[in-house]
């Protein structure tokens, strides 16, 4: 039996840069920035008051969510969306057998607002409102902030009865997910599958989090500049949100049926840094292992890559590791393929990153095209990079890749080319 | 890529309301004893609630006794799960080519509880019945322990667990609701099949429910809701036709997946073979309200596809089986389905009556008692049965010797997922 190989035959997204995956693509292009001040709550005062928020979103009427509706939260809506312009743009639905086609996706656990919470916490309310006779009367809004309940929600909408999966390691969520889909497609378990990633800081309790532990960029004065992956001056990241959903098909199925091909993935790595919850191993490990990993299973030479979307979260420990990680998979083998991160523009999605950066990657091979370096002045500790242009250049060479690194070590690292 | 290896199981560890003893669990199946409680609350309805804790743990195995002040208990119970199941399969830190060492996590979700840091500050900021975001965000730093946010990361097991074992290999962390860890366990399988890791630490973990995950879990009918005539050992009624309902409890379970050849070369003794795994969707919430789901069906199906099912060879099933109204019923349809014809030679049991429902621990901690079966311990009987088995043939009610090779072993989550292990006598 010949190996089963994966390609990419739908995309969707709803980011800080726009709703609608040509509308985010044609945004990171001409150098956007999806930075400005936090519109989800008052944060005048906090440490950092600004982030990348989605802009002017109303879930679109026409998505058939029925009852299931309810189950959503504000990241998960997005997801919903994202999901549905994949769908649409693969044609996938009427083209599959239900019970082959299965979604696996990274989400966040929702946004607990400080009012729920208050109520949430308060037992002795909560236990003189049970009672018998209001059995089967309240449908269980506990799935609401679940991070599994949005692919039910999707396979529910489209009656998919393949195998469903959530997955969460912080950033390298849907990096994973988009792994696994992988890996389910190249075993014959799935012919296709839905796959990606659904995230939102915009809450209270969230995005004091990251606040908390320092890993926020505070350049309250000038949000625009504050993402700056690779950049001397970066202090933290910029919180995100947003969704991508990915259709990943197995090839010879989309050839058959005429779909249009984004691009093949033919790698994927998986490792865990095993060092500290959120630093990596000063050496890099855990990250190259991930890239050697997906490098080798792609049977590709170093010299086809022309672009490597970064984990890069402008963050000082993550950016200067990575960096020397790259060094070591690349630079440090002759080969400058262009490394740049688009956290510089939409900001960190945390769930989402791994997809909308994955899904940047295979626009790119579509096109050709390799997304401009933003807000890049001073580049720190890689100068064996070729960190790119400040516009978009052409993309040379005919693979890419893209990574995720989580809080708590997990790293993935996803190799595509263009589809013979 | 080699296809014939062999997945054995060499570590085990199942920390339950019953303990972190598998004899003492095992045991406590045989006799229909629970250690369910009521919760504790000065209402007189709190009282027909019940949930199962784990009492204290033993953190002997914990490499360093500060880790606990960096997670939750939920965490905290799923380390030491998993360090527990390493002790067994003689698994030490760097004993294991790191890179060759996964681990796949199935863990329950952020508990509000877990919050607690926030909640002064959050007191602090309301106005009345409004909340102050401005006031909340100038006061969070030197107000709330900065670390909160890490301490409930939901992959800290994966994460410290890693760092004990030097675990660097695949790895992830499922949320799949009761199926989160049966689908840690099935991709652990799939990683050593392909080839991507010799060792896999595979399982699952939940957390003690909380208050308003009690108030809405009995409002959809999920939850048992008894009056306190009833002993709580008779509550989860697994496929009786007067099931009323599961219990809630906290808990983990973990195996030690490897190689065969790679636990034989270095001495360790295999307890089980897992052969066969399947993965199927009900797409829909099934488990709360569609009694017609064919989730259980499909995840039967698929495993049927890569491993043929022989009565000769499969006598037992542990199912589900927790009580719940709607969940057993199509989970027993599912069996008669699949087992169409031989349906009296397969016998159906389900540990739930004693456990509790463990949520993402549940289907691993069956599959851990269903490895003592296949060494030689006696099946369990289902507890609490009221119907005719007439009319459920497959329903075992006695503890009996069990001679065949293979167990099966099901879950069902919320979600809709459903998987199937299948294990056989090594």
């Amino acid at each position: 039996m010949s190996a089963r190989r994966v390609c990419i035959t739908g995309i969707g997204l709803v980011s800080p840069l726009g709703i609608g995956r040509e509308t985010t693509w044609d945004a990171l292009l001409r150098g956007e920035n999806g930075a400005g001040s936090v519109k989800a709550f008052d944060a005048r005062g906090w440490p950092t008051n600004f982030s990348c928020e989605v802009k002017d979103f109303k879930l679109n009427d026409s998505i058939p969510l029925g009852e299931n509706r309810k189950y959503l939260n504000r990241a998960t809506e997005f997801g919903a969306q994202a999901a549905f312009e994949a769908v649409s743009d693969s044609q996938i639905l009427t083209n599959v057998d239900p019970s082959a086609m299965g979604i696996t996706l990274g989400v966040g656990v929702g946004a607990v607002q400080p009012e729920e919470l208050a109520t949430l916490i308060n037992s002795d309310q909560i236990y003189r409102q049970l009672s018998k006779s209001d059995r089967g009367s309240e449908t269980m809004h506990i799935l609401q902030n679940h991070p599994g309940t949005f692919a039910t929600v999707l396979a529910s909408m489209w009656n998919l009865y393949g195998p469903i999966s959530t997955i969460q390691t912080a950033c390298a969520s849907s990096g994973q997910a988009l792994g696994l889909a992988y890996k389910q497609i190249k075993r014959g378990e799935l012919t296709a599958c839905l796959s990606g990633g659904a995230d939102s800081l915009a809450g209270e309790l969230l995005f004091s989090g990251f606040c908390l532990i320092g890993a926020l960029s505070r350049r309250n004065d000038q949000p625009k500049a504050a993402s700056r992956p690779f950049d001397s001056e970066r202090d933290g990241f910029v919180a995100g949100e947003g969704a991508a959903v990915l259709v990943l098909e197995e090839l010879e199925h989309a050839k058959q049926r005429g779909a249009f091909i984004y691009g093949e993935i033919v790698g994927y790595g998986e490792t865990e840094s095993a060092y500290r919850i959120t630093d990596l191993p000063p050496d890099g490990r855990g990250i190259v292992e991930a890239m050697e990993n997906a490098i080798s299973e792609s049977e590709l030479e170093l010299s086809d890559f022309g672009y490597v979307n970064a984990h890069g979260t402008s963050t000082e420990v993550n950016d200067r590791v990575e960096a020397l990680a790259l060094g070591r998979v690349f630079s440090q083998k002759g080969v400058s393929p262009v490394v740049n991160s688009t956290k510089a523009q939409t900001g960190h999605l945390i769930s989402a990153a791994g997809a909308i950066e994955a899904s940047f990657c295979a626009l790119a091979l579509r096109d050709k095209i390799i997304p401009p370096t933003i807000n890049l002045e001073h580049a720190d500790g890689c100068e064996h990079l070729n960190l790119g242009d400040s516009v978009k250049t052409t993309l040379q060479g005919s693979a890419v890749m893209s990574n995720s690194v989580g809080f708590g070590g997990s790293n993935s690292s996803l190799v595509m080319r263009q589809c013979d | 890529m080699k296809a014939d290896r062999n997945v054995v199981i060499t570590g085990r560890s199942v920390i339950s309301p019953l303990g972190d003893d598998i004899a003492v669990a095992l045991n406590a199946c045989y006799e229909g004893r629970s250690s369910f409680e009521p919760l504790i609350d000065s209402t007189e309805v709190s009282n027909r609630v019940y949930t199962g804790r784990c009492g204290d743990l033993d953190q002997s195995v914990l490499p360093d006794k500060k880790v606990r002040k960096s997670i939750v208990r939920r965490d905290l119970i799923g380390l030491i799960g998993a360090l527990k199941a390493a002790v067994e399969a003689k698994i030490t830190k760097g004993s294991v080519d790191p890179d060759q060492f996964g681990i796949y996590v199935g863990s329950s979700s952020t508990q509000i509880q877990d919050l607690n840091p926030y909640y002064p500050l959050i007191e602090r900021s309301f106005e009345g019945s409004s909340f102050n975001s401005e006031l909340f965000g100038k006061e969070l730093l030197g107000s709330v322990n900065p670390l909160v946010m890490l301490h409930t990361l939901m992959n800290n097991t994966l994460c410290y667990a890693s760092i004990a074992l030097d675990i660097r290999g695949v790895n992830g962390n499922f949320m799949d609701f009761q199926s989160a860890g049966s689908n840690a366990v099935i991709e652990g399988f799939h990683s050593i099949r392909e080839g991507r890791a010799k060792v896999v630490l595979a399982g699952g973990v939940s957390g003690c429910p909380e208050p308003y995950q009690m108030k809405q879990g009995v409002d959809s009918g999920y939850l048992a809701f008894e009056g306190s005539e009833v002993s709580s050992d008779n509550i989860i009624r697994p496929y009786s036709s007067d099931r009323c309902g599961t219990i809630l409890s906290e808990g983990s379970a973990f195996l030690v997946l490897e190689e065969e050849e790679h636990a034989l070369s270095r001495g360790a003794k295999p307890i089980a073979r897992l052969s066969a795994v399947g993965k199927g969707s009900d797409a829909s919430f099934a488990f709360l309200n569609d009694n017609r789901s064919k989730g259980l069906v499909r995840c039967l199906q698929n495993l049927a596809n890569n491993f043929k099912l022989d009565k000769a060879k499969l006598g037992l099933v542990f199912g589900h089986g927790n009580g719940s109204v709607h969940g057993d019923m199509v989970e027993y349809r599912a069996y008669q389905e699949i087992f169409e014809g031989w349906d009296d030679d397969v016998m159906l049991t389900s540990p739930k009556a004693s456990l509790g429902e463990m949520g993402e621990a549940s289907a691993v901690a069956s599959l851990i008692l269903a490895s003592e079966v296949l060494n030689g311990a006696d099946v369990i009987p289902i507890h609490n049965f009221m119907n005719d088995t007439k009319n459920n043939p497959m329903v075992n009610l006695a503890r009996q010797n069990y001679k065949n090779d293979q167990i099966l072993i099901t879950s069902r989550g919320f979600s809709g997922l459903c998987c199937a292990l299948m294990l056989e006598r090594v």
